[in-house]
């Protein structure tokens, strides 16, 4: 071996390195490496963050959604600030929130996974195909314009539903309920494995007699599927399978009385998702989907006068809806962008709800949104989107943006402004309703018949908000303070009419622009402490001040009326000895007017319940619950003819 | 000039002479011992390693990263990097001599093909340092869940776990053969703020991660450990890993020494933290030392 020579040089800088390692030893020994990694599959479904997101959000987990004992998805909606629920039929969830309650949510976006149950001809076809709550994973609620993320409808409220993986619903899970008010549902679910594709389904049947002074019981059946495969790390594809067929009842005309009346549903829909990383800073989703709903519904009046005789009723459609979306994600150091394009395709076909049989509508969204990483503490949420019609000749454009501060690691603030817009629907454009009259050879008679062209919506939202969340995540905190401005809403009022036989003679309901509508304050809390896994505790809260402009004398409905309300909401639970669990959710909501012109005064809503589980996490679990829905007395929603009365029942589940 | 600025401009004329003078005057290139680092896919961690070997001057360091039968016939020693890497050597050469860096289970797995002259130091570090870190810098953990199999190779440090007291409670769950660990995971965060990854590739296949990241966030809570960028990459928060830099630096120590056998875990460690995730969901985690 040769000899080295060591120099007064190598010995200098022999030294200076020591220097320089015992400097950085503290560090290099354990230090804590900032690691800056890319984007994964998981990113596309994780769920978001209200501290950090540009709009308020609301996620309702697994958790909450146990805690709640809730037996469908409007009631745990409820916990959501500023929202909630009713029913005009017992298998109808309506959504209210910041003074847009109407009946048919037509300001809400939903989406199960990646589908969207919102359509631009007939709305959100709630109730009819989400999915079972059972299968339900997660819920996430945004409040205010989101557009330029959502795209179209996402107006008020955007309702992201998300199922869960079918990996995690491996096995086998048996549930049974029965009690009060014909309560009997059973749930069905088994998860396998093929090759390399996991695969879940589930099979259940909910049946009750719906609310009292109402022919609305439900008979539903319903099956779910969900298939997930990743042919590579860098690939995911999902597909969803969803089948209902409901026999469920509409009677609401108490003063006509007839027997004659009946009504279902039946609906299925595939939706299948495929999702790409390009790279680790770049992916993209595409997503195609198919719904189908055939709803049919008639009824037969009393003889309205002698004049008239009896009114016979077949308010049913058949729709069919093609959707397909594509969005590409890329992150660089400083901003996150993201666009898409969505395109549907819809055909209707109906005898009694639009002037003409048959529709067919093509709607296009186009929208992107960007997330810049001012500083470490500081980001910016900008956001466009557009949206053509081939019902409408003007097209709408939306613009959002935001600024969210973090300070410290607990605290951030946001403020921020935000536009919505959204096309009427085909209903309110193109609405010809008419019952036939049975006794004058089925001539038709109109009730509400459009008259006018009708423009986009438009409103703009104001709002700062405070999030607070603890180190160690336990407890976390939301308060906000809003100001919607509609600048341009669609509404019903009467006009003289055109010279159709209408039910009301001289005059028809037709939809209409009212222009500066109103304007709706609002203040929204909510607290979220989860001290250890046995307690989780969930309230949230609001103040609505609504505003209206508008004469009452020149509309009839689906405009906010004046008036301050107020809504509480609570849930929670307490786990103790490993297997017993009582929980539940009280809400309380007082001078809520939704825009049908019905007037919600007092309504106090207790739901409760205790369950004994046995077996353990990795073995065989059996459950028995005891719960009740309506304990402080009936809930009168937002009809007082009606009400969903106070119901108990035991349930059984097994999972193995 | 200032005396600090006349000093500066003499330590760098000092460096740059060195570094001009090293190749001939320091080492003659005859003396080099030869060693190829094998490895299949390019990651921070074999670039770390890399740049450690390559300080030591001694060292002449041959790059591999399509190992093939090749190998066979070669006198250098070889460093392999990973398990894969050693299965693809092992295939081509059977009892090649090796020095390994592969993690603690699939050394364990593997230990019947390995040669008896090979040695090598476990790619991941001692799970207990994972629970030390998840105690001392973490917050948000306050029960730590640690899935296991039947026959598990960290059983003795799992059950030495929780024989110890810590801030955080831990929750050891077995996972029989034929269940989904998905499944369980999501019974599991219902009980448990965070989820320790362990070596076990059968409960951690890294195809899975996607699902247990979803899952776990879905309900605000954690996936820590892990013990190298495809774990932190597909969403392990935060883990102790090996600093792979200083285990080059040893390794070529060790090479030239020859005085290596067996297999332990390296003594020099690094907090590692997915920065996207920890700032996506607000996570806190603080540097304090395991040790």
């Amino acid at each position: 071996m040769s000899r080295k020579t060591i120099t007064p040089l190598h010995t200098a800088l022999v030294f200076a390195l020591l220097l320089v390692l015992i400097s950085t030893k503290a560090v290099a020994d354990e230090s804590l490496e900032r690691y800056n990694p890319g984007l994964t599959l998981a990113d596309v479904s994780l769920p978001v963050n209200p501290k950090k997101a540009g709009v308020a959000v609301t996620v309702i987990d697994k958790q909450m959604i146990k805690a709640s004992g809730a037996r469908t998805i409007g009631d745990i909606l409820r916990i959501v600030p500023g929202v909630t629920t009713g029913y005009r039929f017992g298998h109808s969830l309506s959504i209210g929130t910041q003074g847009g309650a109407e009946e048919f949510s037509r300001r809400i976006n939903i989406t199960v996974d990646d589908r969207s149950i919102f359509t631009p001809t007939t709305g959100s076809l709630i109730s009819f195909n989400i999915v079972p709550l059972e299968d339900v994973e997660r819920i996430e609620v945004y409040r205010g314009p989101n557009q330029s993320e959502f795209g179209s409808n996402s107006m008020l409220l955007t309702i992201k539903i998300f199922t869960a993986y079918a990996a995690e619903r491996q096995g086998t899970e048996l549930s049974f309920r029965k009690g009060t008010n014909g309560i009997k549902d059973t749930y069905v679910q088994h998860g396998g494995k093929i090759g390399d594709l996991y695969i879940s389904g589930s099979f259940n049947q909910t049946n009750d007699d719906g609310l009292v002074h109402r022919a609305d019981d439900t008979h539903k059946q319903q099956v779910f599927v969900r298939a997930d495969y990743q042919p590579t790390l860098d690939d995911q594809i999902s597909t969803n399978f969803g089948a209902a067929k409901s026999d469920i009842d509409v009677w609401v005309s108490s003063n006509l009385n007839s027997d004659d009346h009946s009504a279902s549903d039946g609906t299925w829909f595939l939706s299948s998702t495929w999702t790409h990383m390009i790279n680790d800073s770049t992916y993209f989703t595409a997503n195609l989907s198919h719904t189908y709903l055939e709803r049919e519904s008639e009824y037969l009046t009393a003889p309205v006068s002698k004049a008239v005789g009896r009114l016979y009723w077949d308010i049913g459609y058949d729709f069919h809806s093609t959707t397909s979306e594509f969005a590409l994600t890329k992150k660089f150091d400083f901003v996150e962008i993201s666009g898409g394009t969505k395109y549907s395709h819809d055909t209707v076909t109906s005898n009694s709800l639009f002037k003409d049989k048959d529709y067919e509508l093509d709607h296009n969204t186009y929208y992107t949104n960007q997330i810049w990483n001012l500083t470490d503490t500081t980001t910016l949420h900008t956001g466009l989107e557009a949206e053509t019609s081939s019902e409408f000749e003007e097209n709408t454009f939306v613009q959002s943006i935001s600024l969210v501060q973090d300070v410290g690691m607990r605290n951030s603030f946001r403020i921020g402004f935000s536009k919505g817009s959204r096309f009427p629907l085909l209903y309110e454009q193109e609405s010809g309703r008419k019952a036939y009259l049975i006794d004058k050879r089925m001539t038709p008679a109109y009730d509400v018949y459009n008259t006018e062209k009708l423009d986009p919506e438009k409103m703009r939202t104001y709002e700062i908000a405070w999030m607070y969340s603890s180190l160690d995540k336990t407890l976390s905190s939301e308060l906000r303070y809003y100001m919607n401005k509609y600048d341009n809403m669609v509404g019903y009022t009467s006009v003289p009419n055109p010279g159709v036989l209408s039910q009301t003679g001289n005059t028809v309901t037709t939809a209409k622009n009212f222009l500066n509508t109103g304007t709706v304050k609002g203040i929204e809390a909510s607290i979220d402490w989860r001290p250890t896994s046995e307690i989780l505790l969930v309230a949230s809260g609001s103040y609505t001040d609504v505003d209206s402009y508008i004469d009452p004398t020149t509309y009839n409905n689906n405009i906010g009326e004046s008036s301050p309300s107020t809504i509480f909401a609570i849930l929670g639970q307490y786990s103790f000895d490993n297997d017993w669990r009582v929980g539940g959710m009280y809400n309380r909501v007082q001078g809520f007017n939704w825009s049908n012109g019905w007037k919600l005064e007092t309504q106090h809503n207790l739901d409760a319940f205790v369950e004994k589980c046995f077996g353990g996490i990795t073995a065989t679990k059996f459950c028995t619950k005891l719960a009740g829905s309506n304990l402080l007395g009936h809930q009168s929603n937002f009809r007082p003819e009606a009400y969903s009365p106070t119901a108990y029942w035991m349930e059984a589940s097994l999972t193995f | 000039m200032t005396s600090s600025c006349r000093y500066f401009t003499f330590f760098l004329f000092c460096c740059s002479t060195l570094l001009f003078l090293q190749p001939g005057a320091a080492v003659g290139d005859t003396e080099k011992r030869s060693v190829m680092l094998a490895y299949i896919n390019e990651s921070p961690e074999v670039s770390a390693l890399r740049d450690g070997l390559s300080t030591n001057l001694d060292i002449d360091l041959s790059i591999r990263s399509n190992p093939d039968a090749a190998l066979c016939t070669q006198n250098s020693t070889i460093l392999a990097y990973g398990a894969d890497t050693v299965s693809k050597i092992l295939e081509a050469c059977p009892n090649q001599k090796l020095v390994i860096i592969s993690s603690h289970y699939m050394i364990n797995v593997m230990s019947h093909l390995l040669s008896q002259d090979s040695w090598g130091y476990y790619m991941d570090q001692p799970l207990e340092y994972q629970v030390k870190h998840a105690d001392l810098n973490m917050p948000t953990i306050r029960t730590l869940g640690i899935l296991y199999t039947n026959n598990d190779s960290e059983i003795d440090q799992i059950k030495k776990i929780q024989a110890t007291p810590h801030r955080i409670g831990i929750r050891a769950v077995k996972v029989e053969q034929g269940q989904v660990a998905a499944q369980i995971m999501r019974e599991l965060y219902q009980t448990v703020d965070a989820v320790l990854i362990t070596g076990n590739s059968e409960i951690w296949p890294l195809q899975d991660f996607k699902t247990f990241l979803v899952l776990g966030m879905r309900q605000n809570k954690i996936m820590i450990g892990g013990f190298n960028y495809l774990y932190t990459n597909r969403g392990s928060i935060s883990a102790i890993h090996t600093d792979f830099h200083a285990l080059g630096i040893q390794i070529a120590k060790d090479i030239l020494d020859g005085k290596r056998d067996g297999y332990s875990y390296f003594d020099k460690r690094l907090i590692v933290t997915n920065d996207l995730l920890s700032a996506r969901y607000g996570i806190f985690i603080g540097g304090k030392p395991t040790d």
